[in-house]
């Protein structure tokens, strides 16, 4: 009896007792590991006022934008406002693979988180600014369908909300045409958008307590999505578009999702989204930008229209991504474990000839997977 | 000084002078990248050094024909990645300063990994290309 409780105390010995060495060994972080970890944060990043936005962090700006982000009567019908696609409870977007407004749409919508940092806007990039962004669903037919004529009339018909829009911008609306009014409202917007910040996750918790040699904040982390990280860096080369306390490059890229909305309908992603910025009399060159003599318009200015762009849509900042299912521009991957077996199975077939070569299948096991996706949660 | 001596310190002087005709000089400091062939040496500076992933970033950029005469024809830089066989998403504009020096806005690498520079060099019917790699962290 004696005897057997002695083995079966050295199994556990065996089991326990001398894995636990291994275990921290496949833990550690090597010196490229800890650097790329570093480069994820900090979090929040430093942060300053969007020059191109006269009113970007004024206080009364901020509580207008998020007045007018509630208001139906930026749409033509009073049917929508930005509230209703863009839910706080949803991480300020709806859950859903594709909305609608007026007409079914085939973009899904994007969290507003973060978006203080992005330097494009949308899934194809076709805005250079908050603000302009913020302008796009108000025009479009299939969103708000609002017209910048009757946008005017209805701003300066609530005498209140003139006032207040004018003592913000210190301007009297009307010496202003409609097309100003509506870039007035598409910066109160942004101003209050760029305040949607999400709060410090687990992830960031475990990198300040890696680099502070915080034993302690080390063990609440999960071991799986210590192991997930090291696969984000290593093996599924991850870090190579999901970059930087973002985690993403604010580019992008084409993963072989499928471009085609319907029978012989195309979604050209970034290549359509650069043709509509470089028309558009809201961007970062014309006459709207609020920084005429500074660099916030280089972007613009050097951005290259490539063939290799049809089929390019945004790579996604990470954070909160477990929260902002279903995933990649038209919703139709319903779960982070979707995605990474999309990753780990992707398609060759369905690449562009001339896109990224970096793109091949990252044939995960199981163990793998459950490890990536462990550390996804975490962000 | 007669006419002849006084022409003969003039052609002098103006091949000596930083940017002239005559005279070709890599003086872009130790954080340069260098780059030579046959014909041509250049030196590369980006600025900011190093250069900041997804951030837009300007090169000043010298190239002398081996010997010190000046380039004497049409400079292009382009860069990519090898690796993945892309460039940059951005068209970079050019300008050359009364020195000779090339100064270009509007890089941006948007990945960490190896970038090349590329330099295409054309002078009459000649075309020669050199590289500068990059490790960008």
């Amino acid at each position: 009896m004696r005897s057997a409780a002695a083995q079966i105390l050295l199994a556990l010995y065996l089991i326990f007792g001398c894995a636990r060495p291994l275990l921290a060994a496949d833990l550690s972080l090597s010196a490229g590991e800890r650097t790329i970890l570093e480069s994820l944060g900090p979090w929040p990043a430093a942060a300053k006022p969007d020059p191109s936005n006269r009113v970007s962090g004024v206080t009364e700006a901020i509580a207008l934008g998020k007045r007018l982000f509630a208001d139906r009567r930026l749409s033509s019908r009073n049917h929508l406002a930005c509230l209703d696609c863009h839910h706080p409870q949803n991480q300020f977007a709806d859950a859903i693979a594709l909305n609608r407004g007026l007409q079914p749409l085939t973009r899904h919508t994007l969290s507003l988180h973060n978006l203080r940092w992005q330097t494009w806007f949308g899934w194809s990039g076709g805005s250079d600014s908050l603000w302009m962004q913020s302008i796009r669903p108000l025009l479009s037919a299939a969103e708000m369908n609002m017209k910048p004529d009757e946008l005017a009339t209805r701003v300066l018909s609530d005498t209140a909300l003139a006032q207040q829009i004018e003592a913000v911008f210190n301007l009297k609306l009307q010496d202003q045409n409609p097309e100003q009014i509506l870039v007035l409202i598409g910066k109160l917007l942004a101003a209050y958008q760029e305040t949607l910040i999400t709060l410090p996750s687990s992830f960031d918790r475990f990198r300040v307590a890696v680099l502070a040699g915080d034993d302690a904040g080390l063990k609440v982390y999960p071991k799986a999505a210590v192991r997930g990280f090291k696969l984000f860096a290593g093996k599924g080369q991850c870090t190579l578009c999901h970059l930087g306390p973002l985690l993403t490059s604010g580019e992008f890229g084409d993963i072989g999702i499928t471009q085609f909305t319907g029978v012989g309908a195309v979604d050209k992603g970034r290549y359509e989204g650069i043709q509509s910025l470089l028309e558009s009399p809201f961007n970062l060159l014309g006459a709207y930008n609020d920084d005429p003599e500074g660099t916030s318009g280089i972007r613009t200015q050097h951005v290259k229209l490539q063939h290799r762009n049809f089929g390019e849509f945004r790579i996604p900042s990470l954070r909160n991504v477990s929260k902002t299912a279903p995933y990649m521009h038209n919703g139709s991957v319903a779960t982070l474990a979707d995605v990474v077996d999309f990753y780990s199975e992707l398609d060759e077939e369905r690449l562009h000839t001339d896109g990224e070569k970096i793109l091949r299948p990252l044939n995960l096991d199981a163990a793998e997977k459950a490890d990536l996706v462990a550390f996804l949660k975490t962000l | 000084m007669n006419i002849f001596k006084r022409v003969i310190w003039a052609i002098i002087g103006i091949a000596a002078a930083p940017g002239s005709l005559f005279a070709c000089e890599l003086t872009l400091g130790a954080d340069a990248l260098r780059a030579e062939n046959q014909t041509y040496q250049l030196a590369l500076q980006t600025r900011p050094n190093p250069v900041v992933v997804s951030q837009p970033f300007a090169i000043n950029l010298q190239i002398c024909r081996r010997g010190g005469a000046p380039v004497a024809g049409r400079v292009d830089v382009d860069a990519m990645m090898p690796a993945h066989r892309h460039g940059m998403n951005y068209k970079p504009a050019f300008e050359t300063g009364a020195d000779g020096m090339i100064t270009g806005s509007g890089f941006i690498f948007h990945m960490p990994g190896k970038w090349q520079f590329t330099v295409r060099v054309t002078e009459g019917d000649q075309v020669s290309r050199l590289t500068v790699d990059y490790l960008l962290k």
